[in-house]
C-alpha cells in the first residue's frame, strides 16, 4: 500500500485535456476529440472536410455527386475519388455480410417514405419508447440488385448504373467519413470521430488509458446502458429505437431488409458492434440487426474480430462472448 | 340714482360664472379628450411584432432549413478545452448504467 502511494504521489501532475469539437454535418450531431495538451491546428478543419464529403456522397442534395450519378442510369459516368472510395467500401460491406447491407436499396427506403432528410419527415417519431406490438409494414418478396449488377472500371474510375437502381450510401457514407477524419486528425494526436453514434478511434488516450465509450440506452434517452472501454477500432450502433416514422399508418425504420425491400422486422431493437473500424463495425451491426438476436448473434461470434451486445425489444440485452474484453 | 352698483354686481357674478364654465369646459376636455387622442394615435401606428417575438418565427422556414442542409458546418461549432472528469476504473462488475467519465455514447444513427 505504501509503495503504491508513492507512485501516485510522482504521477505526473498535468491534467488530461480533451480538445472537443461539435457541429452537424450529414443530418448528425457530429463530435470530433483530440486527447493532447495544446490546441490541435486540425481540429477546426474537421467540418470542412465533412462538407467536402457530404457534398459528394449526399442523396438529399439535388447538386451532389451521387445524385447526379443516380440520374444517368445505363450511362457510364466518371466520378471523384471520395465517391469512388465509398463505392468500394460499400462493397466490402455487401460482400462482407453476404447481401445483407447493401447501397442498392434508395427505391425501397423512399417508397418506405425515407424520401428527404430525417428532420424533414411529416410523421417521424422522435421519442425513442419502442412499441413492440406496432405493426411493421407487410413483408411483400422483392429482389434488390447486387451491386455486382454495376458496371464499373477501376483504371478509369468510372461506374456505370443499371437502368432503373439508385444508391444511396447512407451509413456507409457516415462511417466511411468517420474513419477517414480520423484518420487525419490522429496525427495531431489521440482522435476519436463521433458521426451521429459511429465512431472511430485511432488508439488509446495520451496516458495510456482506454477511451470510455457509452452504449445508449434505448429506454431512457440520454443515459448508458453500457459503458465500453475502447482503443483504436471503431463501434457502431444500429436499431430501430431511432429514424423511426409513420408512413401510410404504418410503422416504419430505416434499416431496409434487402430479401424484403422493408424495413427489417426484427426482434432486436438495438446492435451495438466493436470492430477493427468504423466502417465494418457499421455493416456487421446492420447485418446483425437485420438477422435478428439469434442469427444476429451467431453471425457475430464466428467473427472473432467483432464484438456484439445487443438490445431486445423486451429489454433483455445479449453480449457475445468476447464482450467482457471491452466492459 | 342708487341702482347702478347693483347692476355692476350682477355683471361681476356673470363674468365669474362665464369663466368658471370656461374652465371646466377646458378641464374637462383635457380629462377626456386626452385619452381618446392617444388611442387614436396607437390605431394610427403601424402595426409591428412585439420586440420579444424573434425574426426567424415570420420568416419561411424552409429555405433556411435546405440552407442548413448546405451548410451545416459553418455556424454552431464550438472549440472547447476541458480537463476531464475522473475516470471510471475498469470494472467486469459495474452496474452498467453509470459512465459518469465517458467522452461520448454510441447510438443507433
Amino acid at each position: 500500500m505504501a509503495a503504491e502511494a508513492v507512485e501516485r504521489s510522482h504521477r505526473p501532475s498535468h491534467p488530461d485535456m480533451l480538445h472537443r469539437l461539435k457541429f452537424r454535418a450529414m443530418g448528425c450531431e457530429m463530435l470530433a476529440v483530440v486527447d493532447r495538451e495544446t490546441a490541435p491546428v486540425k481540429l477546426s478543419q474537421v467540418p470542412e472536410w465533412f462538407e467536402e464529403w457530404e457534398q459528394s456522397l449526399s442523396r438529399f442534395r439535388y447538386d451532389s455527386e451521387l445524385t447526379r450519378l443516380n440520374q444517368t442510369c445505363g450511362q457510364p459516368v466518371r466520378v471523384s475519388e471520395i465517391l469512388w472510395d465509398v463505392f468500394l467500401t460499400a462493397s466490402k460491406a455487401e460482400r462482407m455480410t453476404n447481401g445483407l447491407v447493401t447501397p442498392t436499396l434508395l427505391d425501397a427506403i423512399i417508397e418506405a417514405g425515407y424520401d428527404r432528410p430525417f428532420d424533414e419527415l411529416p410523421d417521424r417519431l422522435d421519442q425513442i419508447q419502442p412499441d413492440p406490438a406496432a405493426p411493421i409494414s407487410d413483408s411483400v418478396l422483392t429482389t434488390s440488385q447486387p451491386l455486382t449488377a454495376i458496371s464499373c472500371n477501376d483504371s478509369s474510375r468510372t461506374i456505370t448504373l443499371p437502368i432503373g437502381m439508385g444508391l444511396d450510401f447512407g451509413g456507409v457514407a457516415k462511417g466511411w467519413a468517420a474513419h477517414r477524419a480520423m484518420q487525419r486528425l490522429q496525427a495531431e494526436g489521440p482522435a476519436l470521430i463521433d458521426a451521429g453514434g459511429d465512431i472511430a478511434i485511432s488508439g488509446p488516450r495520451a496516458d495510456g488509458d482506454p477511451w470510455q465509450i457509452g452504449i445508449a440506452d434505448p429506454f431512457h434517452a440520454g443515459e448508458n446502458i453500457e459503458v465500453l472501454y475502447l482503443n483504436a477500432c471503431g463501434v457502431a450502433t444500429s436499431g430501430k429505437d431511432r429514424r423511426r416514422w409513420m408512413h401510410d399508418g404504418i410503422f416504419q425504420h430505416h434499416i431496409i431488409d434487402p430479401l424484403t425491400g422493408h424495413p427489417a422486422e426484427s426482434d432486436l431493437l438495438t446492435v451495438t458492434v466493436i470492430a477493427p473500424d468504423v466502417m465494418q463495425a457499421e455493416a456487421a451491426a446492420k447485418a446483425a440487426f437485420i438477422l435478428g438476436s439469434r442469427a444476429g448473434l451467431e453471425w457475430i461470434e464466428a467473427r472473432p474480430e467483432f464484438t456484439g451486445v445487443f438490445v431486445l425489444d423486451n429489454g433483455e440485452m445479449l453480449y457475445s462472448e468476447n464482450a467482457d474484453e471491452y466492459l | 340714482m342708487p341702482a347702478k352698483p347693483n347692476s355692476r354686481n350682477w355683471n361681476d357674478v356673470q363674468t365669474a360664472i362665464a369663466a368658471v364654465a370656461v374652465v371646466l369646459t377646458l378641464g374637462l376636455w383635457n380629462l377626456f379628450a386626452q385619452p381618446a387622442k392617444s388611442a387614436s394615435a396607437q390605431t394610427e401606428q403601424p402595426p409591428t411584432p412585439p420586440p420579444s417575438e424573434p425574426p426567424a418565427a415570420i420568416e419561411p422556414t424552409a429555405i433556411p432549413q435546405v440552407k442548413i442542409m448546405f451548410t451545416q458546418a459553418a455556424p454552431q461549432t464550438v472549440t472547447t478545452s476541458e480537463q476531464q472528469v475522473p475516470k471510471k476504473k475498469k470494472n467486469k462488475n459495474n452496474d452498467g448504467g453509470g459512465g459518469g467519465g465517458t467522452v461520448t455514447q454510441t447510438k443507433s444513427s
